[in-house]
């Protein structure tokens, strides 16, 4: 704890991050999270949530740990600090090597920042380690994903209480940019801090108008981009449910627009996602076609326009993925698209995520078999991954449960027979219950789709009582016209054909540039 | 059509000996006994883990298109396969215009990897700062190489526009002597100041090519710049160590570091053994430590080529990886010191594990 009469936060802001002022709420969170109180802080996407941990963990005295669900999104974070020279920051995940992780763990106590991943805080001696060099804020990023009303569950959340009393009661801070009053008390009872002081500010958009077209199929579907690339040159964001779609489509847009169009998904490697999401910051591209793996901890200000082409499976990642647009504030658009085919694919896109009875049997019979052979689990996901022969998703889910039900105690089977009978129901019975609860959110995005009245009142109502006026047009059901939305049009020359000679004296001649 | 040529030729070599899988190992350098086998006894290992992110769902629809097009039989029960005239033809037609000469695969498949990937960075990272620009997104997220990078950052930092002008001139005649729009792919994937460069879909998009044919010529000149520079070490000082530095010498002990160089000076091991006063065991153990390390170690200097096929029939035959039981299977007068250093030549080790299991 600080007596923070006695800092003057501006002026931190401003030597660490070069910020001359606080955006709405960081201030109040900050302040409270460092008197020592316990903070659930829900502010909007692109609002500068990370600051409400980056500062504090600067001026604290001991360690500041944040539990991110996302390694890509950590891996973010931390090279954009280190790219504004911030030191003492590391991200610490499943996929580096032993030799990298153990020369982090005998440095552990210099850095001040660290990322983890939650099934990396699940390990003992991690957990030991941390206890060790002391940790006086702990921050739970993402935070809706302790709750099953959230729309990206992680079962390894709900251990965090846990850990969290193992580490002398920290501070706890938890953020979320999408957090319903459902979600926002399951944060509460599942960390078990029923005092928390929240801090919940509107995640409405004011600047951007949300616009729905139902369209035939496809072939409208293409057609009205291509338009509307044609129409509109401004940095555009296109989001896909499949990765093949997306790159299908990207093909299309290049070859009938003069757009720079690239595609980006999770199958490709990590250099080339670097390449595509800093070619687009950097303006090198106009539109990006892509799944839900882009965005996350991107902050280009100036996109204005960003088209769903298939729609998400609740309103959460709607709000979230279209909140990308116009984050410098400017008039900017969300365009879904939407043909009465794409049901379907969601709902597969469910199914796949959960184990089937099937499968369920299926891993039931391959534990007994190992445990009648005295032999324990594998100790990497992957590994089980190839054992079990599930996906990764139904993995976690299944791990989480089979410890829940006392199967499982991290790689040693625990076998009863009225037990596992019992055990078997449950997992089967709980699968239903999630399948049940998604597809009610995939309604509820329909629902939206299909509504009449105003878009923008119904997105937002299950997050706030109300919202602020919007700047330009509301919505497509308010009345939409795009002859009115005139936004600022990149203006870009066609680039000269440089030969390799003069490219390699660009990159590499200081004094020729 | 570059990859497409090269399973083609690799599948002509083989013939009808091996199943159409044995291509595909040999590409994505597999570590398995036959792999290093085949590529011995067919002198394939020019082609040797030149394409390590080969798929086999592509290398699958690889062999279907040479199918369609009639250049090649395949056998369904016996997995293998045959070229026809028509292939024969069609690969003596395009072997001349394919950089076939680039790649060796044996020697440099892990070099050229680190070679690019530093010097990708390294490009980036002294581009930023040389523009006083201290802000930006590595390309690369490897942590060795980023280490690498600083290290050299820190050494360099007063000298930035120098060292950017020596790797200009280093890099420029290396590109010159391939063809041009080789050398103009090279170019578009490297990132700079506010430049990020192409991914592999663009540049293939870029040059009219698969992305396949642009991963593995993009191998291949990668191979035929380690060859140079290390056959000219002098006129590439700077690249040289992109190459070499952190990569031998640390790996090594400092002992047998000691005699690796004066193995370059070319003493032979009685010499060694004399100069440095150790046993010539001790020297054998050494040499066994550098051929792990070093790309280009000499084995058929210790190990003739006869003696060489003498110990991989041993090893085909044995049951284990165990030297005792390898050695007991030679036929000629073959020594366990060329037995381990031949086993650390072809890389054998990392699959075994240790290669001091005598007993």
């Amino acid at each position: 704890m600080i007596l923070m009469s006695t800092i003057n936060l501006e002026k931190e802001l401003d030597t660490y991050f070069g910020y001359q002022a606080f955006r709405p709420g960081q201030r109040e969170i900050i302040e409270d999270a460092m008197s020592g109180n316990d903070v659930l802080g829900v502010l909007p996407t692109g609002s500068g949530k990370s600051i409400c941990y980056q500062l504090p963990a600067m001026l604290l005295k001991g360690v500041t740990i944040v539990v991110s669900p996302l390694i890509s999104l950590m891996m973010d974070q931390v090279k954009q600090l280190k790219a504004i020279n911030i030191k003492g920051v590391v991200a610490i995940n499943s996929f580096m090597d032993t030799k990298e992780r153990r020369e982090i763990w005998n440095k552990l106590h210099r850095y001040k920042l660290i990322y983890i991943s939650p099934e990396l805080l699940q390990r003992p001696d991690v957990q030991r380690k941390l206890k060790l060099v002391g940790v006086d804020l702990f921050v739970v990023d993402e935070a809706h994903c302790i709750s099953q009303w959230g729309h990206e569950f992680r079962p390894d959340y709900l251990k965090l209480k846990k850990i969290i009393t193992f580490l002398d009661n920290p501070t706890v801070l938890a953020l979320s940019a999408t957090a319903t009053t459902n979600v926002q008390q399951d944060i509460l009872s599942y960390l078990n801090k029923p005092n928390m002081i929240k801090h919940i500010y509107p995640i409405d958009k004011p600047n951007i108008t949300f616009n729905v077209e139902h369209l035939s199929g496809e072939k409208e579907k293409q057609e009205k981009i291509v338009s509307l690339l044609k129409a509109y040159y401004v940095p555009t964001i296109i989001y896909f449910s499949s990765r093949l779609e997306a790159e299908n489509i990207s093909a299309l847009l290049s070859l009938k627009t003069d757009r720079r169009v690239a595609f980006y998904h999770g199958g490709m490697e990590s250099q080339d996602r670097i390449i595509i999401q800093q070619q687009f910051m950097n303006g090198q591209l106009d539109v990006i076609c892509c799944t839900s793996a882009f965005g996350m901890g991107i902050n280009k200000k100036d996109v204005r326009l960003v088209i769903h082409y298939h729609l998400t499976p609740q309103l959460e990642a709607y709000i979230q993925e279209v909140g990308r647009a116009g984050r410098d504030n400017k008039s900017s658009v969300g365009l879904l698209l939407f043909s009465e085919g794409d049901i379907f694919l969601p709902k597969n896109i469910i199914k796949g995520e959960l184990p089937t009875k099937n499968e369920i049997t299926t891993v039931f019979r391959q534990l007994k078999a190992m445990y009648d052979q005295g032999q324990t689990l594998p100790t990497t996901d992957q590994e089980n991954l190839a054992v079990f022969q599930v996906s990764e998703s139904k993995w976690r889910f299944l791990q989480y449960q089979f410890e829940k039900h006392d199967i499982l105690k991290e790689t040693v089977i625990k076998y009863d027979q009225q037990l596992w009978k019992e055990a078997f129901l449950a997992i089967s019975n709980r699968c239903e219950e999630r399948l049940i609860k998604k597809d009610k959110q995939l309604q509820s995005v329909i629902k939206w789709i299909y509504h009449t009245g105003c878009l923008r009142k119904k997105l937002y109502q299950d997050f706030q009582p109300s919202y602020t006026e919007p700047v330009d047009q509301c919505c497509s059901n308010c009345g939409f016209s795009w002859k009115d939305w005139q936004p600022e049009q990149l203006t870009h020359q066609r680039e000269k054909a440089y030969s390799w000679e003069e490219k390699l004296k660009k990159l590499l001649l200081v004094d020729v540039q | 059509m570059l990859l497409k040529g090269i399973v083609l030729l690799c599948c002509k070599t083989l013939s009808v000996e091996r199943t159409e899988s044995a291509t595909f190992h040999i590409l994505t350098g597999k570590k398995s006994v036959q792999t290093v086998q085949d590529i011995h006894l067919y002198q394939l290992t020019k082609y040797y883990g030149v394409h390590r992110k080969l798929e086999r769902t592509v290398y699958d629809r690889i062999l279907k298109e040479l199918h369609e097009e009639g250049f090649i039989i395949r056998d369904h029960t016996s997995l293998t396969l045959e070229l026809t005239n028509q292939g024969e033809a069609w690969l003596q037609e395009i072997k001349e215009q394919l950089p076939l000469h680039y790649f060796n695969g044996l020697k440099f498949k892990s070099s050229a990897v680190l070679f690019l990937e530093r010097l990708i960075l390294l490009v980036q990272t002294f581009s930023n700062v040389g523009m006083n620009h201290f802000s930006f997104i590595p390309v690369l997220d490897n942590p060795l190489v980023e280490n690498w990078v600083k290290e050299q950052y820190r050494l360099n930092k007063e000298r930035i526009s120098i060292y950017l002008n020596d790797l200009h001139s280093e890099l420029l005649p290396l590109l010159q002597s391939i063809k041009g729009k080789e050398a103009s792919i090279f170019v578009d994937r490297l990132s700079g100041h506010q430049y990020y460069g192409m991914s592999w879909e663009q540049l293939a998009k870029n040059y009219d090519m698969t992305i396949e044919d642009v991963q593995i010529l993009l191998t291949g000149i990668s191979h035929k710049m380690v060859h140079q520079i290390l056959e000219n070490k002098a006129s590439f000082p700077l690249l040289y160590q992109v190459i070499e530095e952190g990569n031998n010498k640390r790996l090594m002990t400092e002992s047998a570091y000691k005699t690796y160089q004066l193995l370059e000076k070319d003493y032979s091991i009685e010499n060694i053994a004399l100069v440095r006063n150790l046993r010539i065991n001790t020297i054998q153990d050494h040499l066994v430590e550098i051929a792990l390390y070093q790309m280009d170690f000499p084995i058929e200097r210790y190990v003739p080529s006869d003696i060489q096929k003498d110990i991989l029939a041993a090893i085909e035959k044995a049951s284990s990886n165990k030297l005792k039981e390898i050695k007991g299977l030679t036929e000629l007068d073959t020594t366990y010191f060329q037995i381990r250093l031949f086993m650390a030549g072809i890389d054998y080790v990392e699959q075994t594990g240790d290669i001091n299991v005598y007993n």
